[in-house]
Order: C-alpha cells, then structure tokens, then sequence
C-alpha cells in the first residue's frame, strides 16, 4: 500500500465558477520526492494545502502511512510545509529558526537540541551562521533554513510549494542539489510543487501533471518532455507546432508532407502533430520550404514564424542563421522532437504512444 | 558610509538635550517661590513641593490616572486585537465603511457627546465611578487601537502562521510565539499611544468620573488655569503631569530596541 495516498478529492472555492480540484488523486512512496507539475493556476498549492490541513477538501481522503489525516488540524499531522517564501520568524535567530518545531514538541534535550541544530546548519551548507538574524542572510541562505526547519520537525512528508521560485537561476540549481542530497541523506519523503519543468526534470524521477483539477498523467520527466499524452501536457512542456495530421501507424500525412514518427504505436484516423520548436535542422538545405512571417532573436537562438504548406510554425534556429521577414527558410524537421496525439478539439487527447 | 559610535551618541545626546532642555526651567521653578531678574538661577527654597505633597487630591489622584489609563491601554489592545487583525490581513465586502466607522469617535469632539453619556451613564450606574469612566475611555481608544494596530498588520505576514502550525504549533502557541513577537513594537506603540491619550484627558474625565473618582487632569489643571498666577505650583503640577508620560515613552523605546527583539523569545522560555 502507497504510503501517501490522495483519493477523490475536490475542492470549490466559494465564488470560483468551477472546482479547482474534481477527482484528484496520488499516491507516493516512502522516501520518494514526486514532482507535482502544472500551469499557474491549475491547483497545485490547492493540492499542497489540503494535504496539510490548511484547507479542507470538499470530498475525497487523504491518508498518510496509513492514518486518515481528514479533519486533522495542521499540526497534528506531521507534515511539514515549505513555503515559496522563505517565511522565517525575524525574532529569532537562525539555530532558533530551524530548533523551532522540537523546542515547541520539547523532542529533545537542549544538549540534542544543539547537536542535531548545529548537523543540520552542516547539511544545509550554513556552518557557523547559527548565531545570525535571519534578515542578515541571502535569499538562498533564507531558503535552505526555511528547508532545515521543516526537517528538523522530522515529518512524515514534506511539501514544498515552489521554494525556489524567488531565487535566480544559479542558486536554484545549487538548492536543488541540496534537496536532492537531503531527500538521500535523510530519506525524507517530499512533494515538490512546481511550474518549472526543467526543475521538476532535475529534482525528481517521478513526476504528475496536474491539469483540469486532476492528475492527467503521472511519469518520468523525461517522458513529459518526450512523449506526451495530451495536447495541454505537450504545450506545458514546450511543444509549440499543432498540425493537424492523417495517420496510418507510425506513417502520417500532412499539410507539411508525409513523415514516419518513431515509437508511434498503432492506430488510424485523425490525429495531432506535435513538433517542438527546436525541431528544425538542416537550415538552408532542408526539403520543406517555408516563408518567414517574423523573427525575434533571443541570443543564441531566433525564433522564426514560418509559414510552410499553409501551416504556421514556430521554430528555433541558430542565430548563426540569420533570416528577415518575407525571406525564403528551407529546412527539415527532426523526427525525434515530432510526436503523435490523438485528435480532441479544445485541448486533451487519448495517447498515441506504444 | 555607516555611522560611527561616537557619532551616533552625539546625535543622541543631542536629541535628548533637545527634548529634555525645555524642562530645566519648569525643574528649577517647581522648587522655587521667587525667580527674579536678573538671576540666572531662582532661590531654591522646596517651591511648591511640600504643598504639593501634602495636599490630599493629588497622589490619589495619580493613583486613579495611573490605573485608568493602563487599564484602558491593555483593554483597548485586547479588545482591539482581533478586529484589527481581520481589518489588516483580510479583505472583505464593507471593510472601506467599517474604517470609516472606526475614524467618528477620531473626529467628533468629545463635548458633542459626553452629556448624552453622562445621561446614559448616569442610568446604568456608570456614573462617577472606576468602570464608568474607564468604559467612557474605551468609548474612544478601542476605535483609535484598532486602526492603529490594522495598519501594524497590513505589514504583517499572516502565512507565518499557517507556517508554524505545519511545523506543529498549535493556535495558542502560535499566538504566542509567532503572530505576536512579529507586531510586538506596534502593539507597544499602540498601547503607549493609547496610555498617553486616556492620560491626558480632561472633559471625559470631569463629566463621567468626577466628583468620586477624581484623575490627575482633574486635580491639576484647575492648578494651571489663567487665574493661579504662581509659576511655582504650575511648574510642580505640570511635571507631576508629564513625569509617567515620559516614563512610558522611555519604557517603550526600551522594548523597541531592535536588540530586544531576538532575545525575547529566549527570555520567555521558548528556547
């Protein structure tokens, strides 16, 4: 049996005209981190909240290790919370920040108290800063006290809701590290919430797509990026060309030509063709022709308009290449950033995979 | 460039001579009968202090303010709290009208209604007495501490708190340990401005609590009025006046120290 599981949950706000969760479900392992990936606004810190306590469900169960945590206040659950927000209490230092939750339980004896602070400052990179105010600290320094405290309270599962949202690029890769090593270290089991999908690639083997207040799809990353499943998956994870295509097994046809799509599975009839931007290669000597509506460099790439075939695409190409409006593109299309989705209108499709 | 110590300790020896000059003369004349030109110094002879001292209105009379104004200092900070907070953190349909509500008893003069509350008053037993006069007081500064201290929890981060009950804190605690040690400095501010302004009142005071329960403002200021001529008895009456203001000002800068803030949780046995 899953250690955390999440059955049936819905959730309405008051006011709001539709649920913000309808059916959400989950389960993880003990030990794991899971990433919960989503658009904004797709309910990912409603999700969080609830699993909390500091929101109530409308229906559904949420059970943890085997205890219903429904009607549970907060912090009678043994699950920790770390904020986008560092959130750290400004009186009190940095060892009274993360000794917070076994001071206010009395977990321990002060001498504990003190060693297992002062390994926890060791694993969080912050030897020696124990004794500092927690306005004298760095964004990222805040952050991974903000992390230190939520484990100190030794929870049976840690949410973290975009921790790393606020920080610049360089520190968010050296945090996640650090999560990952603490995830290892401590075998602590983390849902980590988050709209970055480069993140969520980085941080966990596990990830669910959160869409349409439900879990459309629960995968590695890479598979997210790869394969998707749906329409709304493919354009969260950077799938920006939907042509309208014919396809008989992995051959498809359409206002682009006729192109074979490797690990398509089975199937006929009507069907999506996704193309990631980054798809074009050969440029200059490609056998599709397309004419450039508009170009907008972005350093060491410009991203193209390209009109080919009737069909609109969006394509990254080199900036070593350089085109201007109304100029003629050849090019080819990569058939590994090519993918098949079943055909839905307005968003959502059934899995073409193998 | 930061400031140097020295620098810093001019600056503030500079600012205490500021605030505290203008009282020397008023000490000098208090223990003076006669402070004539052309000397630079009065001929100390007690002034009006032992006159002072012994006469049977005014110690009471510092006992009732003192007691008055800190009873309506606490009861309007904890009357005030909860309302101030929702005001604060919270937006809600009506919330523009029920500040506006809170600014009246702000801006109409006390005069306009303080014999309606004397009629009213009069009724309900409140009349010239402790709990009359000290609901006649919360009358005005319950209003006055919650939009003082709503504006303390604009700035306040409410998620702090649902931070601390995932780390295992319950409401109390909470309380306790988080919501208050973060707006400690606006409720000393509120309380201490709510202290001086119920210690300063007289109207209220005259109508609703005299003849039986006789304040300082009562008892002095007839002392001060334009027919008593002696520099002397008005010098004495004034710093018995304004000594336990300056006394609460002191404290309360004391606790606003930025210093003082770590340690607090410390010192009340959290750590």
């Amino acid at each position: 049996m899953s250690y955390l599981r999440l059955e049936g949950i819905d959730k309405t706000y008051r006011g709001a005209p539709s649920p913000t969760l309808k059916g959400f479900g989950l389960s993880m392992e003990k030990g794991e981190i899971l990433v919960l990936l989503g658009a904004s606004g797709c309910g990912k810190t409603t999700a969080l909240r609830i699993v909390s306590g500091l929101e109530r469900q409308d229906s559904g169960h949420v059970v943890l290790d085997g205890v219903t945590m429904d009607g549970l206040n907060p912090e009678r659950r043994s699950i920790a919370m770390v904020f986008q927000k560092s959130l750290l209490f400004r009186n009190m230092t940095v060892a009274e920040n993360i000794g917070f939750a076994p001071r206010l339980n009395r977990a321990m004896g002060k001498a504990e108290l003190r060693r297992k602070t002062g390994e926890m400052l060791e694993l969080l990179h912050l030897e020696g800063m124990g004794g500092k105010r927690v306005t004298e600290l760095s964004g990222g320094q805040e952050q991974r006290v903000s992390l230190g405290r939520a484990l100190m309270a030794q929870p049976k599962l840690l949410l973290l809701d975009e921790p790393l949202s606020a920080l610049d690029a360089g520190l968010k890769w050296t945090l996640l590290s650090h999560i990952k090593e603490l995830n290892a270290r401590l075998g602590a089991t983390m849902l980590y919430v988050t709209h970055d999908q480069r993140e969520a690639a980085a941080v966990a083997a596990r990830a669910a797509f959160l869409h349409g207040g439900r879990i459309a799809r629960c995968a590695k990353p890479y598979e997210f990026y790869s394969r998707p499943e749906s329409r709304a998956e493919a354009e969260f994870f950077g799938w920006e060309n939907f042509i309208p295509a014919h396809r008989d097994g992995a051959r498809l046809r359409c206002a682009l030509g006729d192109f074979a799509i490797e690990g398509a599975g089975p199937g006929q009839g009507r069907a999506l063709l996704c193309v990631r931007p980054e798809a074009a290669e050969n440029i200059g000597c490609g056998r599709l022709r397309g004419i450039v509506a508009s170009a907008a460099p972005q350093g060491m790439e410009t991203v193209y308009e390209v009109v080919c075939g009737g069909t609109r695409l969006r394509l990254a190409v080199s900036a070593r290449h350089a085109f201007g409006a109304g100029e003629a593109m050849a090019f080819d299309l990569s058939p590994h950033m090519m993918w098949l989705i079943g055909w839905a209108e307005g968003g959502g499709g059934d899995g073409a995979g193998p | 460039m930061r400031m140097g110590a020295r620098a810093r300790t001019a600056i503030l020896a500079l600012a205490a001579a500021a605030l505290l000059l203008p009282l020397a003369p008023l000490l000098m004349w208090s223990a003076a009968t006669y402070w004539r030109w052309p000397a630079a110094v009065p001929e100390f002879d007690g002034g009006y202090w032992p006159r002072l001292l012994a006469d049977g209105r005014i110690l009471p009379a510092l006992g009732n303010s003192l007691i008055l104004s800190a009873s309506v200092a606490l009861l309007s900070l904890a009357l005030a709290f909860f309302a101030a907070k929702a005001l604060g953190t919270r937006n809600f349909r009506g919330k523009r009208l029920v500040e506006l509500l809170l600014l009246v008893p702000a801006f109409i003069p006390q005069i306009a209604v303080v014999f309606g509350m004397q009629a009213v008053f009069m009724r309900l037993g409140l009349y010239s007495n402790f709990a009359g006069l000290l609901t006649a007081h919360l009358v005005f500064y319950v209003p006055y501490a919650t939009l003082l201290l709503s504006a303390v929890f604009e700035g306040y981060d409410a998620s702090l708190e649902e931070q601390a009950r995932t780390l295992g804190a319950g409401r109390l605690r909470t309380a306790l340990h988080v919501t208050l040690p973060a707006v400690r400095s606006g409720i000393i501010v509120t309380g201490v401005f709510c202290f001086i302004g119920s210690w300063s009142v007289y109207l209220l005071n005259n109508v609703i609590g005299d003849p039986r329960f006789k304040t300082l403002p009562s008892v002095i200021f007839p002392l001060v009025s334009v027919g008593n001529n002696s520099y002397s008895t008005m010098a004495a009456a004034v710093i018995v006046y304004i000594l336990p203001v300056l006394a609460a000002l002191a404290l309360a800068s004391r606790a606003l120290a930025p210093e003082a803030s770590p340690g607090i949780v410390r010192n009340r046995g959290l750590v």
